[in-house]
């Protein structure tokens, strides 16, 4: 991702703790056709929590909220999916996959695009957004 | 057959919560399970995990250390311990 076309862009901290967590974006978007792209980093992507995905979940309404997309893309290497991979089809479809689009650890992953879809997200969200103890 | 827990409506349904999030049949849900390792929950399953258990559950154990929190090796037993713990409180 580069920083030039980004639309918002946030911190993700733990609100108790105000531990850095992570970073979400939204960049790249094309409001003709009604998409735009997001990214999301841990900083600590060892640790398996559930902060991040919520801290997702909140900028995913935020986003929606804000602009009037139909659609938003998400690229994933390879080696990322399986953090996600419970939500396919129900949160974001996959449709499209770049072959071994990136290096690492000696050898070539795929970059899989996922897309999450407004009123994929809508239903979704209703899940997510309704506890009103997180912290 | 689920190991150290005698059936309640309690467990049945708290099961099935699991047993949703993490896309198996409810009766392969049993209390020495792991959540993660065991069960596979991934990022986003633990995030819907989290959130039933708060919201559905009224956990507030959760809420109250979500922040420092690990999830590796932590059993669904313990999760329906500290469940019946914070519902007594």
């Amino acid at each position: 991702m580069t920083w030039g076309p980004v639309l918002a862009h946030f911190l993700i901290v733990a609100r108790r703790t105000n531990d850095a967590i992570g970073v979400v974006a939204v960049y790249q978007a094309n409001f003709q056709d009604g998409f735009a792209h997001i990214a999301a980093a841990r900083f600590d992507p060892d640790r398996r929590s559930p902060l991040m995905m919520l801290g997702l979940g909140v900028f995913l309404q935020y986003v929606f909220n804000c602009w009037d997309f139909r659609k938003l893309y998400m690229e994933v290497p390879e080696y990322n999916y399986g953090q996600l991979a419970s939500a396919r089809d129900r949160l974001f479809v996959m449709e499209g996959r770049l072959r071994q689009h990136s290096f690492l650890g000696g050898e070539f992953w795929d970059q899989l695009i996922l897309a999450i879809y407004r009123d994929t997200w809508r239903e979704y969200a209703t899940h997510f957004l309704r506890a009103e103890g997180l912290p | 057959m689920r190991t150290g827990t005698p059936p309640s409506p309690q467990w049945e349904g708290f099961a099935a919560e699991i047993a949703a999030i993490a896309q198996r049949p409810t009766e392969e849900v049993e209390r020495r399970l792991r959540i993660v390792e065991d069960l596979g929950l991934d990022s986003v399953a633990l995030a819907e995990l989290v959130l039933v258990l708060i919201d559905d559950y009224g956990m507030a154990s959760i809420s109250d250390d979500l922040d420092q929190r690990t999830w590796e090796g932590v059993t669904v037993g313990q999760l329906f311990d500290e469940y019946l713990r914070d519902a007594a409180a």
